[in-house]
């Protein structure tokens, strides 16, 4: 692999390399620029897996169309949850572990090996996973594999390696903070997106260990050396997995929110300590809504379920409520401090829209936050749970957090890692520049659509809904929404994996010779280091704008959560 | 601003527990597996026979 | 993304405390509507479980059964059983039916047991839109009471394999 940029060794003799980013003035380890590309890669190859089989799937549920016959419908929903849940997600994390435990801390990376290992365990296991799905007509199990469901044993092994790999990335993600500070590189705090990252990364150990706690025995179970296994209990250690994987996603998601603010608009945190202690907060609760599965199972008291869906009081939604201000407020004071200062919100209509790191950023907070947190919230309420449990309403939940939320988010941030660490041109900048846009509006009318139909009842996973008899004309309108908002959503993620791939592959290698792609020569991070206190403090600076936002947020949210006690109390008498 | 003398006081104790990665790495672990898990089985452990 | 100052623990400013203060009590509030509900509202999660295994609830429900048929639903061939109020009733899930057809009254209070044969099943409960999870060796029980009348639905909402979505059943209420 040809490097433009003279590269040096971290010390006299040392048989590692890193380069001096023209742009950020960081230093980028050679081993980190490869692993990011590794795992980025393979982030969009089963992003593109996932998504061929989301238009597949949303063109069956829609009735009108109804595509494909119920084995495929059924085998492809099992490889979309597994390519986009497990893989993507956690691909292009790992890629971010490596950039913010080596790149945003100057740092080398202290584990290339180990790292490298683990990426290989967990291609190994993806594309297996793939693989048996395609293959074995009876692993068709859902990504949640609910035992008694058997799926082919090679099914919970992909399970397995992808797992370990995952966490012995995790691991490397760690040696390389402690390195650094043992080495003395790192002195005094992590930066807040390093942080972010760290939370995420210990998140992804309990996930990860949870995740061999439910998937080991289901193995020993598939090849009959483990002869029974309550369902109970696999349920309990599977969202164990399942649902913090999520919490990662978010705090992973946060962390990039953080760095698409300094990178597009260059701010700074409004209070560190008001940041860290949301995702501290996040830290000792948000495990606990893995409960939220659970609501209505046999067996678990009233307690228990309480206590764990409200992540203990909802402190982990306050951590979220309070990124929610912090982020915008901060990019409120940048923005006022550079002169747009009109009106409440005259430092949002001059923010710049047209570049699509901040697109990406904006988008994925509202649609994260207005949809897919408040409905996360309100559905995992105890008693409401029972009105929404498996119906449509469920995916409609998690698509606007994981696809509109951190998928968004991590797609605009993908362009900003093109010219940095691939240091290939970015092309196609125009649909750049509408990619979030065609995306967060198609996955807006996904997400709408789902919940539409799940409130009129109709079930999640299931191929044809005109078995459960005569379906309301209404259904058949929703659904036709969340069929036409997946195919726009699917065109913007062709869109992505278009501009990625020419960019890649097409044109010579280049270094970066400018943060942003599309408004300016200037460079945020720079900018962002020269906002001095007193313009964070300046009362014309104040975030009054933001300050709105969050109440209107509230207000909305209250309504949502309000309205459906109300449809609970229409039902029948139950306990 | 008199950076030098922001410069030699010591952290705040609230900035040192922050800063302490395993501290929270293990509050993180422990108050997960202990409300979540733990708490969880005994509930399923606990459920009678039918009559 | 960079290095933050070296005593950047601060007092938090006058917006933040508010919004802090504001998410803090809407927090509360969150937290006390499940036990006010719990005490208060007439919708609530079933909590009742026993342990049981596939042969001993199919003998009960065939019991059940047997003691209450009242008459056969034309559509599935299955019997429609009707108890008195009160009266503990059975639902049994399976690949991929419900068995049997309950007949309730509107008003009245019914223990409804629900377990399965095989698989984890979905009872969703239509247009009433109740739904519960339903687990192998678990017989959950829910008590119910109709505070409609009509025919229902009951749709399989947890997938169940290749014939999952044909699996439906009918509760009726008179």
């Amino acid at each position: 692999m040809t490097s433009l940029a003279p590269t040096t060794p971290w010390t006299a003799g040392a048989k590692d390399d890193y380069r001096d980013c023209p742009v950020t003035t960081l230093k980028v380890d050679m081993h980190s620029e490869r692993l990011i590309i590794a795992n980025a890669v393979m982030a969009v190859v089963t992003l593109t897996l996932g998504g061929i089989a989301a238009l597949l799937i949303a063109l069956t549920r829609w009735q009108a169309i109804h595509l494909l016959p119920a084995a495929w419908f059924y085998r492809l929903l099992t490889l979309h949850g597994i390519d986009m849940l497990v893989a993507w997600i956690v691909f292009f994390e790992m890629a971010g572990l490596h950039f913010g435990s080596t790149v945003l801390l100057n740092a080398r990376h202290a584990a290339p090996k180990l790292a490298w290992t683990g990426f290989g365990m967990m291609t190994v296991g993806g594309l297996m996973a793939n693989a048996v799905v395609l293959i074995d007509p009876n692993s068709s199990v859902m990504f949640s594999a609910y035992v008694p469901l058997k799926a082919h044993p090679l099914f919970y092994l992909s399970y397995i390696l992808f797992a370990v790999g995952a966490l012995i990335t995790v691991i490397t993600f760690f040696i390389n903070i402690v390195t650094a500070k043992r080495e003395g590189v790192l002195k005094g705090s992590l930066p807040l997106v390093v942080f972010g990252l760290m939370t995420a990364a210990i998140l992804a150990t309990y996930t990860l260990l949870e995740g061999a706690a439910a998937i080991v025995p289901a193995f020993f179970w598939s090849l009959g050396i483990l002869k029974t296994y309550d369902p109970g209990i696999y349920r309990n250690f599977f969202w164990g997995f399942g649902h913090p994987a999520q919490q990662v996603n978010l705090a992973a998601m946060v962390s990039i929110w953080y760095a698409l603010a300094q990178m597009t608009v260059g701010i700074r945190p409004v209070n560190e300590k008001f940041s860290r202690l949301a995702f501290i907060l996040y830290l000792f609760f948000i495990n606990l809504g893995s409960a939220h599965h659970l609501l209505v199972d046999p067996g678990l008291s009233f307690a228990w379920k309480a206590v764990n869906t409200s992540y203990a009081m909802y402190l982990a939604v306050l951590g979220s409520m309070m990124h929610a201000f912090s982020i915008p407020a901060a990019l409120e004071i940048a923005l006022r401090a550079k002169g747009h200062r009109k009106g409440l919100f005259g430092w949002l209509r001059n923010a710049p829209w047209a570049e699509p790191g901040f697109s990406s950023l904006v988008l994925s907070m509202f649609l994260f936050g207005w949809i897919g947190g408040v409905t996360g919230v309100t559905i995992g309420t105890e008693q409401i749970n029972m009105l929404v449990h498996n119906t449509l309403r469920l995916p409609g939940h998690f698509h606007a957090t994981v696809v509109s939320g951190t998928t968004l988010a991590f797609m605009g941030f993908t362009y900003y890692v093109i010219p940095l660490i691939f240091r290939k041109e970015l092309k196609l900048k125009s649909w750049a520049k509408w990619q979030p846009y065609v995306f967060g509006f198609g996955m807006l009318l996904t997400s709408l659509g789902m919940i539409a139909s799940g409130l009129q009842g109709v079930a999640r996973r299931n191929w044809d809904i005109t078995f459960a008899g005569v379906v309301p004309g209404t259904v058949e309108i929703t659904l036709a929404i969340f069929g036409i908002g997946a195919v726009l959503a699917v065109i913007g993620g062709i869109m992505y994996v278009t501009i990625v791939l020419v960019s890649i592959l097409t044109g010579p290698r280049l270094e970066a010779s400018n943060l942003l792609l599309l408004t300016g020569t200037h460079n945020p991070i720079i900018d962002s280091t020269k906002l001095t206190d007193h313009q964070m403090e300046d009362k014309q600076n104040q975030p009054k704008g933001a300050l709105t936002l969050v109440f209107i947020f509230l207000v909305w949210f209250a309504v949502y959560y309000f309205t459906n006690w109300w449809l609970l109390g229409r039902t029948w008498f139950i306990n | 601003m008199p950076e030098n003398k922001k410069d030699e006081e010591p952290q705040p104790i609230g900035q040192k527990i922050f800063d302490n990665i395993w501290l929270l790495f293990v509050l993180s672990l422990l108050i997960s597996t202990v409300l979540y898990n733990v708490w969880g089985i005994i509930d399923l452990m606990n459920v009678p026979f039918a009559k | 993304m960079l290095a933050p100052e070296k005593n950047w623990w601060k007092p938090m400013g006058r917006l933040e405390k508010t919004w802090l203060t504001v998410a803090l009590v809407w927090c509360i509030f969150l937290t006390v509507m499940m036990p006010l509900w719990y005490f208060y509202g007439k919708q609530n999660v079933p909590t009742e479980t026993y342990r049981t295994t596939p042969a001993d609830y199919a003998a009960k429900v065939n019991a059940f059964v047997e003691q209450y048929t009242v008459g056969k639903d034309e559509a599935t061939g299955f019997p429609i059983v009707a108890a008195p109020a009160g009266s503990d009733i059975y639902l049994r899930a399976s690949t991929w039916q419900w068995y049997p057809v309950l007949q309730l009254e509107k008003g009245q209070e019914y223990r409804l047991h629900i377990s399965s044969m095989d698989l984890q099943h979905g009872f969703s409960l239509q247009p009433v839109n109740i739904n519960l999870q339903v687990i192998p060796g678990y017989d959950y029980v829910a008590t119910i009471t109709p505070t409609s009348s009509g025919d229902f639905t009951i749709v399989c909402n947890e997938y169940c394999f290749v014939g999952h979505h044909t699996m439906v059943g009918k509760i009726i209420v008179k």
